[in-house]
């Protein structure tokens, strides 16, 4: 038997509270409990990125880490980014761009963008290269990633 | 996969951490990023019925210049490191090796003291903190104790912590004038490292060690020697000497490389360590 731990998170800026299983890890408790199906469960080694979501802003393989470690933090998943009045910055970069095709990796790449962003406003072509390294994109989509990323740099 | 079920603890001090571990010795492991730890607990590689949850204990992620003595916490994590502005004035070798470990999402999560501990036969830290001579300090309820990092890693995944010991943090001395740290990745996984230090001190002998080739880091005695020896020169002889170390070194055939290919990079990766340092020393 795992121990129950009470936690409570923001979760997409909403309060939650839940009760859960040392053992369970945080994709499950997003996909499963939360139905955020935007969280991709891949390669489950944090070597793709599929499953990146952002822990108090810093980007973290969900598939990696016990929800329980989510406690008193602020957890965002793709779901979690635009609003009413449109997409999210990043979102509407990789649109303008044909940043994707198949659709899988892009959440994990939108999350990885904007914790990029967040620390380094105008991150070098090197830079952007360097921090999106850990996520794979199976059709090989790149270029136009990198592209959509170089437009947001300031 | 899922881990096996467990119990979680998470101290807020020291003491309380310190404590869960005496209690729950036979079947307990300390927990900081989780990045190394999870992952053999998902393939069920290793199981514990206790996790000992260290991330709340704030000491545990500073990062202190103390005169001639860097200090980092066991818990700072690679991307602290990497952003630390004190680490890259003080040893930008490490700053620059920490921001380059894995992916981004590794390096928030992962800490440099689980790195160590977790002894991961491909782990680069272990081998430019033996090579600098960096200290380990332990502790449980018997009190603290310090270790080499040069002495610390046995094996795959061995050390010599005891199931109740904690790393606290790793002191590393600043006497290093050049330090460099060279390797070749695969994938997402290095193949063969090298570190090569020269000390400020004129008469204190280099280092070079070597990583991700064998079991654990090791020293490459024949290359400090002709190092010491003929200082800034790269020949053959060094050549020899560096494959006459690497010729003793158990290494086997895996996925990612024959042990003949292995050989080759570790004598490639340990010039390239050795030739930086002699440039950095031209510079100086």
């Amino acid at each position: 038997m795992s121990s129950i731990h009470e936690i409570t998170l923001m979760l997409n800026g909403d309060p939650v509270e839940a009760a859960v299983a040392a053992h369970t890890l945080l994709v499950d408790f997003l996909r499963d409990s939360h139905a955020l199906r935007g969280v991709k469960r891949s390669c489950d080694m944090q070597v793709c990125g599929a499953c990146t979501v952002l822990v108090d802003g810093r980007p973290v393989s969900s598939c990696t880490m016990l929800a329980v470690d989510a406690d008193g933090a602020s957890v965002v998943t793709i779901e979690g980014l635009g609003g009413p009045d449109g997409l999210d910055p990043v979102q509407e970069a990789f649109l303008e761009h044909g940043a994707l095709q198949c659709g899988f990796c892009t959440p994990g790449f939108i999350l990885a963008t904007k914790a990029l962003l967040a620390t380094n406003p105008s991150p070098s072509r090197e830079e952007i290269v360097h921090h999106l390294s850990g996520n794979i994109c199976r059709c090989t989509g790149y270029q136009k990633i990198i592209e959509a990323v170089e437009s947001l740099a300031r | 996969m899922l881990p096996r079920p467990f119990t979680y603890h998470r101290p807020t001090s020291l003491d309380e951490a310190v404590t869960l571990m005496a209690r729950h010795v036979d079947d307990v492991s300390p927990y900081a990023g989780g990045t190394e730890l999870l992952l053999a607990m998902k393939m069920h590689f290793a199981d514990y019925e206790h996790l000992v949850d260290l991330k709340r204990i704030s000491e545990l992620r500073a990062v202190k210049r103390n005169g001639g003595t860097l200090s980092i916490g066991a818990l700072a994590t690679h991307a602290a490191i990497a952003a630390d502005a004190a680490i890259q004035g003080s040893l930008p070798a490490l700053a620059g090796l920490c921001g380059s470990i894995a992916n981004a999402r590794v390096r928030a999560a992962g800490t440099i003291g689980g790195n160590l501990c977790f002894a991961e036969p491909r782990a680069d830290p272990p081998v430019l903190l033996a090579a600098l001579d960096a200290q380990l300090c332990l502790i449980s309820a018997r009190g603290e104790r310090h270790v080499a990092a040069s002495q610390f890693i046995t094996g795959a995944l061995e050390t010599v912590r005891a199931p109740d010991e904690i790393l606290l943090r790793i002191d590393i001395p600043l006497t290093a004038r050049s330090t460099r740290y060279e390797r070749v990745v695969h994938g997402h996984r290095t193949v063969a490292g090298a570190a090569a230090v020269i000390a400020q001190d004129a008469h204190a002998a280099p280092r070079v060690w070597l990583g991700c080739v064998a079991t654990h880091p090791v020293a490459l005695p024949n290359a400090e020697a002709h190092v010491a020896a003929n200082p800034g020169v790269l020949d053959n002889a060094l050549t020899q000497a560096i494959a006459s170390d690497i010729a003793r070194l158990d290494i086997a055939d895996d996925e990612d490389a024959s042990a003949d290919y292995r050989r080759h990079l570790a004598t490639t990766v340990a010039i390239r360590a050795i030739t930086a340092t002699v440039e950095q020393e031209e510079r100086a």
